[in-house]
């Protein structure tokens, strides 16, 4: 299948996971402004405009855990985290769709 | 689930129909350690020594702390700031009552357990009480009320200390210490409740939990108004990891060799079977009290996770319960 080019000026934005719009396939994000039912966790992604990024993650006894590193948008569709100098991606996430207020990715 | 130890056998009736492939565990789990114990340096000793300790027990079979159960005293603080926070005895005394059943696999729920998983549930063979003494030996409600004049707190252990806000614990050597308050609203939403694991600061020891999260009267609020946020939370005082092996691939691990691989965190409410990492056909175990389902969803315990408690009561933590 070809890759769709994605609209990239929308991304940069603090994604959180919408667990509740899930399905089986995908993973929906929302912005940090939506408003949120109370959950045991949220992972979220701050995609900063310079490149930088903010990641909040669950930590093993139910914290959040903060890591920084930095993003890109590969292939047209392809977000990548990376930490630190390190030349391998942490982190890959197809994108299936992303408008201002819904960012889609597949599992 | 956890990579195979050979002579491990914790496995009874539905079991055998838990099969994975080994898994290594991984740098993702190491590198989320590792921030957590930074903080800490003795922390990362002990819970290594913790390990081995665990490891021991579970493989010289796990009949220890044998006959009656075990029974924990609870000391409750309340710290609020409005008086809607200021949560009753009633509602206090109904967290006590889901976890003395969670505990003792007599929550009527567990029979909603996927009929492949039945032979695992298992008592943790523990109950909780009230202190009825406090720490200078004198008569108490084992309820502590604290008025703060912050609105909220965050995951920082604020609310554990007079000195930020909050209550001092007392002995966590002799106390489960359970701190009730409100967390603050993030642009992630409000957390429902947090934990630290055996081997910490004896002064942060203990749970803190949302007080709408918080036994099934009162204030507590559905989803989350059956008391299982705090029997997770003890969950993890007792040792025990996210039965998704908090990473978000399959190659983590909760350290327990009879839960199913599973990639994610569940949520909400799902249905049977849920696939991920290869775990078919009965797929993940969301009805653990482990996983991120809402309370009405949770119900069950593991006889490899009671071996881990069971092997914390009889090392971290042998100075507490009777
Ligand atoms: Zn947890």
């Amino acid at each position: 299948m070809m890759s769709k080019k994605v609209n990239a000026d929308v991304l940069p934005q603090w994604w959180v996971h919408s667990h509740e719009e899930d399905t089986e396939a995908e993973m929906v994000f929302r912005p940090a402004t939506f408003n949120f039912p109370p959950s045991r966790g949220r992972i979220s992604f701050d995609l900063k405009p310079d490149g930088s990024l903010a990641e909040s993650g669950i930590a093993p006894d139910d914290r959040r855990l903060e890591t920084k590193g930095t993003w890109k948008l590969e292939d047209d569709n392809t977000l990548a985290f990376y930490t630190g100098s390190q030349s391998a991606p942490h982190r890959v996430m197809r994108i299936t769709s992303v408008d201002k207020d819904r960012l889609v990715i597949k599992k | 689930m956890k990579e195979k130890t050979k002579s491990l056998n914790l496995r009874s009736g539905g079991a055998k129909t838990v099969k994975s492939a080994p898994r290594r565990r991984q740098c993702g789990t190491m590198a989320v350690h590792q921030r957590l114990l930074e903080q800490y340096p003795s922390f990362r000793q002990n819970l290594v020594d913790i390990e081995r300790l665990v490891a021991r027990r579970m493989l010289s079979g796990m009949a220890a702390r044998a006959g009656g159960p075990t029974t924990i005293p609870i000391v409750v603080h309340v710290v609020f700031n409005s008086t809607a926070e200021d949560i009753s005895d009633a509602q206090i005394k109904s967290q006590i009552v889901v976890l003395n059943k969670d505990y003792r696999a007599k929550n009527p729920d567990k029979n909603k357990t996927p009929t492949v998983w039945r032979g695992l549930v298992t008592d943790v063979n523990i109950q909780f009480a009230l202190a009825s003494k406090d720490p200078n030996g004198k008569p108490t409600t084992g309820i502590t009320r604290t008025h703060t004049t912050h609105t909220s707190f965050s995951d920082d252990n604020a609310v554990k200390s007079a000195a930020t806000g909050g209550a001092d614990p007392w002995p966590s050597d002799k106390f489960l210490n359970i701190w009730v308050c409100t967390f603050e609203r993030t642009p992630q939403g409000q957390l429902l409740g947090y934990a630290q694991f055996p081997g910490g600061p004896p002064k942060t020891d203990g749970v803190v939990i949302l007080n709408t999260a918080f036994g099934t009267k009162g204030t507590a609020t559905a989803p989350f108004n059956r008391g299982r946020t705090t029997t997770h939370e003890i969950g993890h005082w007792l040792n025990l990891h996210h039965i998704w092996g908090d990473t978000a691939h399959c190659e983590g691990t909760d350290f327990v060799d009879d839960t199913p691989n599973q990639q994610l965190p569940n949520f909400g409410k799902p249905h049977f079977p849920h696939i991920t990492c290869s775990n078919g056909p009965n797929g993940d175990m969301f009805m653990n009290y482990m996983d991120y389902v809402d309370d009405d969803s949770m119900f069950m315990f593991t006889a490899g996770q009671v071996a881990r408690m069971t092997a914390t009561l009889d090392g971290p933590r042998s100075t507490i319960g009777t």
